[in-house]
């Protein structure tokens, strides 16, 4: 016996949404997915009509649903944004290059532009160099600095006023999970904000907070979107794992486990200090910019600065262990810090010196 | 304990479970109390008091045992049956309609039956339930309602618990995973100050359940062994079970996981005492502010509510109301009352309407297989919050033009 959809009660549910465990047709679960999605939007006016919207894309499932969706979403709603794709070559032999291609694939099928920046040519290093040279371990925390870094250049340089990343809901309870197990309490204050800003910065936000994982493979399956899935060649990272495994147990004992730990941390969030000004409490962290690159920091030098100075100068655990010990153990070996990173402040100009840079990109 | 804030002279309550943590607390508060002449006494009197959860768990009677202990000390155990959360008489709560796909919403209304007995309600209340990790959370709360009444009608001021760090951490864990981050830091607090009348004290959460089995080793205290309702189901019976399982044996391979837990949620405030937060009636915890719409903000589950904020439609009434006022429930007695039926959702918590969604879920379940579906039935003390609350409500609403509020 059919049985009829939940939702709308005439066509024949086909599938049982993982979130609520309704079963329902395929259309009324693009409606509600959709319809999530733009109460996101709306609820948090993460956009102003005008806006140049970059989406950072790695070619994998969130991303390539999340361009999807945002595409359709503003059509159907008419927010009278200007989408781009911006992705990171970290320069992984075998996974990012791979997954360029989907991205490739993505300008053509939804006629967005297309904007490409690789480590190599911001830091002049891949990710399969940093890897030969700092072995398996920590090459996380490159990738990690230098992305966060590269996407905010690559933005830059498309002139766009705002970044949307495709994190999911799973990310984010895994990532408040995570801080309470490490006991990252300023972390777990700002994890589950939809969006950052800060005066310096392009603000980003994830369009995806409150969607699930399993949802977004689905809504691709259906909608038979393309994507690359394959997990990082370089990517084991153990204590993440629990976390993962934790609340995937979760979500088989109570589908809405997920939504629940997502609205549980957002209650631990405070506001965040701006650009220059003190934490509450007295403490020392205060936001200011790199005196190498203008990046924004919490030091003197912004974290991709020391960790490049590192590699450049063959001691690569520079920017993980204690700085200021290892500074002081390899003291009088040569100081040349070789290449550094172009000058914030600079990425503007060479912007207007190159107009066509976007173009000459998507041509290729 | 010397330094809490529970004033001297003051009757105290101490929760003893029978375990090994409540059985070294009740240790150290009875040597605390003990009669010393070289100084004053810092509580005025202590009442001990064990909740029976056999009629939900089953397991021994430990009674005497329990009993024997607490007269080792000199003092009484006064042992309260978990059925007695269902008065004699007193009113219950039971669902007047069945539950509706569309909307998180439970209409309930407050009869006085005294059809059945007591028992028998508590298993019907737990079976309407359904699911394992929401009868866990009630079996908590419950319990917890039972020891703040005993409190009460004891003249004591404080409830004094053997949470340990273990416990503690994996209380943190459990809670935001049930959505009850909210109210977070009151169950972790070593003095908690929720309650206008009691307050809730912690003071084994810096020792860790090793640390405890040590200290009652050692001091060859003697302890019943208190089974839960998982006890010897599979890991993924229930999210309390599975978190347990989950921070041990994370414990094991990383030895700080439980002090990292425990102290990170120390530290994490939320706003439960801004102004206006009002009272669950379930779980007697803080409601968040948005705890109605935020759901179905953020998981539409039909098309209709999707649009209008306000996702409650209003109960059948048999009295008529000659104007919209948009109180749910009758409006035409001069105070509405909890005797009619109204949306219990309204007066819960976050956490704590994931019970409707599962008594909801269980009920198409029953239906499915042919079953008989039992409805909804709760305990009396749930109506003394929403009459209070609805009261308030009330109130407002008739001063509510000569009130002066700002723009902003």
């Amino acid at each position: 016996m059919p049985r009829p959809c939940a939702l709308c009660a005439t066509a024949r549910a086909v599938l049982k949404r993982p979130k609520t465990g309704q079963q329902i047709c395929k259309d009324c679960f693009y409606a509600v997915f959709e319809t999530e999605i733009h109460n996101t939007i709306i609820d948090n006016a993460l956009f102003k009509r005008g806006q140049k919207v970059a989406i950072a894309a790695s070619g994998g499932k969130d991303s390539t649903v999340l361009a999807h969706v945002m595409t359709t979403l503003n059509d159907r709603y008419d927010y009278g944004l200007d989408l781009f794709l911006l992705s990171v070559d970290e320069g992984i032999t075998g996974y990012r290059d791979d997954s360029l291609e989907t991205v490739k694939r993505n300008e053509q099928q939804y006629g967005i532009p297309l904007k490409i920046v690789s480590y190599q040519e911001l830091y002049g290093w891949s990710m399969d160099a940093i890897v030969k040279e700092v072995g398996m371990k920590n090459n996380c925390t490159f990738c990690g600095v230098f992305r966060r870094q590269a996407l905010d250049r690559g933005a830059v340089l498309l002139n766009v006023d705002h970044i949307v990343t495709g994190h999911n809901a799973d990310d984010i309870a895994e990532t408040v999970l995570m801080n309470i197990l490490r006991g990252d309490f300023s972390r777990l204050q700002r994890c589950t904000s939809i969006s950052t800003a800060t005066d310096e910065t392009i603000p980003r936000s994830k369009p995806f907070k409150y969607t699930y994982e399993k949802e977004i493979v689905m809504y691709a399956y259906f909608k038979k979107l393309d994507y690359f899935s394959t997990e990082c060649i370089y990517s084991p990272n153990a204590y993440r794992g629990y976390a993962r495994a934790f609340l995937k147990d979760l979500e088989s004992i109570r589908p809405s486990a997920i939504i629940d730990i997502i609205h549980s941390g957002e209650h631990f969030e405070t506001p965040q200090p701006k650009l220059g000004e003190k934490k509450e409490g007295g403490g020392e962290a205060v936001i200011r910019s790199c005196e190498r690159c203008g990046y924004m920091a919490s030091n003197k030098l912004c974290k991709a600065c020391v960790l490049l100075e590192g590699l450049n100068r063959g001691l690569p655990r520079l920017g993980i262990g204690v700085e200021g010990k290892i500074r002081r153990q390899h003291e009088g070996k040569s100081e040349d810090i070789g290449r550094t990173i172009q000058h914030f402040s600079e990425l503007a100009v060479t912007r207007t010196l190159t107009p066509n840079l976007v173009t000459s990109t998507t041509a290729s | 304990m010397r330094a809490t804030k529970v004033g001297v002279g003051k009757k105290v309550l101490v929760g003893f479970s029978g375990g090994l943590s409540s059985r070294v607390l009740l240790h150290h508060i009875c040597a605390f109390h003990a009669v010393d002449p070289r100084k004053n006494r810092k509580f005025s009197g202590l009442t001990i008091c064990h909740v029976d959860q056999r009629a939900i768990v089953g397991g021994e009677n430990h009674t005497e045992t329990l009993r024997s202990i607490v007269e080792s000390y000199g003092h009484s155990l006064a042992v309260i049956p978990l059925e007695d959360i269902f008065g004699d008489d007193s009113r219950t709560f039971v669902q007047t309609q069945s539950g509706n796909e569309d909307t998180l919403s439970l209409h309930v209304k407050g009869v006085t039956s005294s059809a059945g007995s007591k028992v028998e309600k508590l298993q019907r209340c737990f079976t309407s339930i359904g699911k394992l990790s929401s009868k866990e959370d009630l079996l908590h709360y419950l319990t917890m309602q039972l020891l703040y009444e005993t409190a009460r009608s004891t003249q004591c001021s404080a409830v004094i618990l053997g949470d340990n760090s273990t416990r503690v951490a994996i209380r943190v864990m459990t809670q935001i995973s049930k959505g009850r981050g909210f109210s977070m830091p009151l169950d972790v607090a070593s003095e908690s100050t929720w309650l206008p009348d009691l307050m809730l004290l912690r003071p084994l959460r810096d020792v860790d359940s090793k640390e405890i089995a040590l200290c009652n080793q050692y001091e060859n205290l003697k302890s019943v062994h208190v089974p839960n309702l998982t006890t010897g189901m599979p890991v993924k019976s229930s999210i309390d079970r599975l978190t347990e399982d989950f921070i041990t044996g994370l414990q094991r391979d990383f030895p700080s996981t439980v002090s990292t837990v425990a102290r990170t949620a120390f530290k994490t405030p939320t706003r439960w005492n801004a102004e206006g937060v009002e009272r669950c009636a379930l779980c007697n915890g803080p409601i968040p502010p948005d705890a109605i719409n935020w759901r179905s903000r953020h998981t539409v589950s039909s098309f209709s509510t999707s649009t209008t904020t306000s996702t409650t439609s209003p109960p059948p009434t048999d009295a008529t109301c000659s104007t919209d006022c948009g109180i749910t429930g009758s409006c035409c007695s001069p105070t509405p009352t909890s005797s009619d039926p109204f949306d219990l959702a309204l007066h819960l918590c976050y956490g704590c309407q994931n019970f409707i969604r599962d008594a909801r879920d269980e009920a198409e379940l029953v239906k499915k297989r042919g079953g008989e579906v039992v409805p909804v039935t709760l305990p009396g003390y749930v109506g003394e919050t929403v009459d209070k609350a609805r009261g308030r409500e009330w109130m407002r609403k008739e001063i509510g033009e000569f009130l002066v509020e700002d723009d902003e």
